[in-house]
């Protein structure tokens, strides 16, 4: 669990180009980070190769907005593989 | 009465240095940035030389965020319009944005891009391609990126005729201001095509010098021993300005652009047309669109590639256009030095222009060593040289046939 909240807070701080302390639990991608729908659709598409999943249910994964959201998203999908 | 436009902005990204300041004390001193690639490893392609920016590093000009965003020809735009604005001091304001364009030519756009996506489609398969694939590609991004970061909302888009992109760019800018469509146009050229997709196909179509033994050299325009131009990366922008807008701000004038001509040969997708008939048309209708007589010109930056038949036809097309006159005119391939920027060269070969007007002094064309009896003018052989010119022209000639040829006064003020 824990390792994937850190990967998760990675990737946004790496494509956003912030400090991962920013990226808390409750922050917002779009309101608080300032990602726009490119930037959006560039993480989601790096936490699948990160992680092995695919996020083809396209309106669960559009829905996700905070990066809470995003983990427990990812947690489920790779639970579900394993 | 006609509009007139000038030129108040300048800046430069070339293989000899990451600003005008750097770059032309270079040239002036007959410098070739030509070397072994160093961007990628090049040991097992034919040709391994190119004229690369001196460690270009994007986040020292723009925001880091932004720039992961951009192609690596859009970053080199940025760059560059960035320094031409500031030179031009619009960054302290005293222009409309509606008013105010960006017309930037690129020959390729962002092939740097493309090549990794495909390896990415390739290797990973259609989803893992970027969402910034699209954006990061388009040749017509750098006039798009520029618009965004100056807050620039008239006339924008990009031209793409090959090597000739950055004249006619320039050309077409002129036009906007002349017609009274903007007062304002950020123009020039930019191009990031030093990498291995691009090189192999210079290379297999025999255009570029495979001299790799001897890269200095390997430039050598109107040389008898040329065999091919050397690839060359990097952007040149520039801020053309209605006259008395210029004028009312106080601005600094580096020189007037008074005249503008685009042909084409219809005669080969690569090769010149005989006796360069294209070029020679450009020539003559750039000198009448700025009211003057083949005798005022003083100096010409030609196109001058360094592959043997452009230099052979621009040559010819010349004393076609000047007649006894070819005698007495300069001209000079500054391509010699920092390669051949393709869809860039147009725009840092218009700004070494005006600073040869600006500054009186005529940029040569190095390793000049052999004569050609097909070529057979003034080129400025190696070492740079004082002269005082009042009218200049700058050639530029693409695959694809297209020829543009932009025409220079110096400025008294």
């Amino acid at each position: 669990m824990a390792d994937v909240t850190e990967k998760v807070r990675q990737v946004i701080a790496e494509k956003l180009q912030i400090d991962a302390g920013q990226v808390t639990m409750e922050a917002a991608i779009v309101e608080d980070l300032g990602a726009d729908s490119l930037e959006q659709a560039d993480i989601l598409f790096s936490l699948e190769d990160e992680f092995g999943i695919t996020a083809d249910d396209t309106d669960e994964a559009e829905g996700l907005k905070t990066v809470a959201d995003i983990v427990a998203y990812l947690e489920k999908k790779v639970g579900a593989k394993s | 009465m006609q509009r007139r436009v000038v030129v108040t902005g300048m800046g430069v990204l070339s293989p000899l240095g990451l600003s005008l300041e750097s770059t032309w004390p270079s040239i002036v001193a007959g410098k070739s940035a030509c070397a072994t690639i160093k961007a990628f490893d090049a040991t097992d392609f034919p040709v391994r030389i190119a004229c690369e920016l001196p460690g270009f590093a994007a986040e020292s000009f723009m925001d880091k965020r932004e720039a992961r965003k951009m192609d690596p020809c859009t970053q080199y735009a940025v760059a560059a319009a960035q320094m031409a604005w500031e030179d031009s001091g619009l960054d302290r304001g005293g222009f409309d944005p509606d008013r105010t364009g960006v017309v930037i030519g690129s020959g390729v756009g962002g092939i740097q891009t493309l090549e990794t996506q495909h390896t990415v489609l390739m290797e990973k398969g259609p989803r893992r391609i970027s969402p910034f694939f699209i954006p990061m590609l388009i040749a017509d991004m750098p006039s798009g990126m520029v618009s965004i970061l100056l807050g620039l909302k008239g006339p924008n888009y990009a031209t793409v005729s090959a090597c000739a992109s950055g004249a006619n760019a320039i050309g077409e800018s002129m036009r906007a201001i002349q017609r009274g469509d903007a007062d304002v146009v950020v123009s020039g050229g930019t191009e990031a095509a030093v990498c291995p997709l691009a090189l192999s196909g210079f290379a297999n179509m025999k255009a570029i010098s495979a001299r790799n033994d001897d890269p200095g050299r390997a430039s050598r325009p109107f040389d008898a021993n040329r065999n091919g131009f050397v690839l060359g990366e990097g952007a040149g922008i520039v801020v053309l300005e209605e006259l008395e807008h210029a004028r009312a701000r106080g601005a600094t004038i580096h020189a007037e652009v008074v005249g503008y001509a685009t042909t084409a040969d219809a005669h080969h997708m690569t090769a010149p047309a005989h006796g360069g008939e294209g070029g020679a048309k450009a020539m003559r209708l750039a000198i009448e669109d700025a009211g003057l007589a083949p005798s005022d010109v003083d100096y010409i930056n030609a196109h001058g590639t360094s592959t043997p038949l452009n230099d052979k036809f621009e040559t010819a097309a010349i004393r076609t256009v000047f007649g006894d006159h070819a005698e007495k005119l300069a001209v000079s391939s500054t391509k010699s030095m920092i390669g051949h920027l393709l869809g860039a060269a147009g725009g840092v070969e218009f700004i070494f222009t005006v600073l040869a007007l600006e500054t009186s002094v005529l940029p040569p064309t190095i390793n000049y060593e052999t004569p050609d009896p097909d070529c057979d003018l003034d080129y400025v052989p190696n070492q740079a040289r004082e002269a005082n010119i009042n009218y200049a022209l700058t050639n530029s000639f693409g695959f694809g046939g297209h020829n543009a040829v932009v025409a220079l006064r110096r400025c008294e003020e």
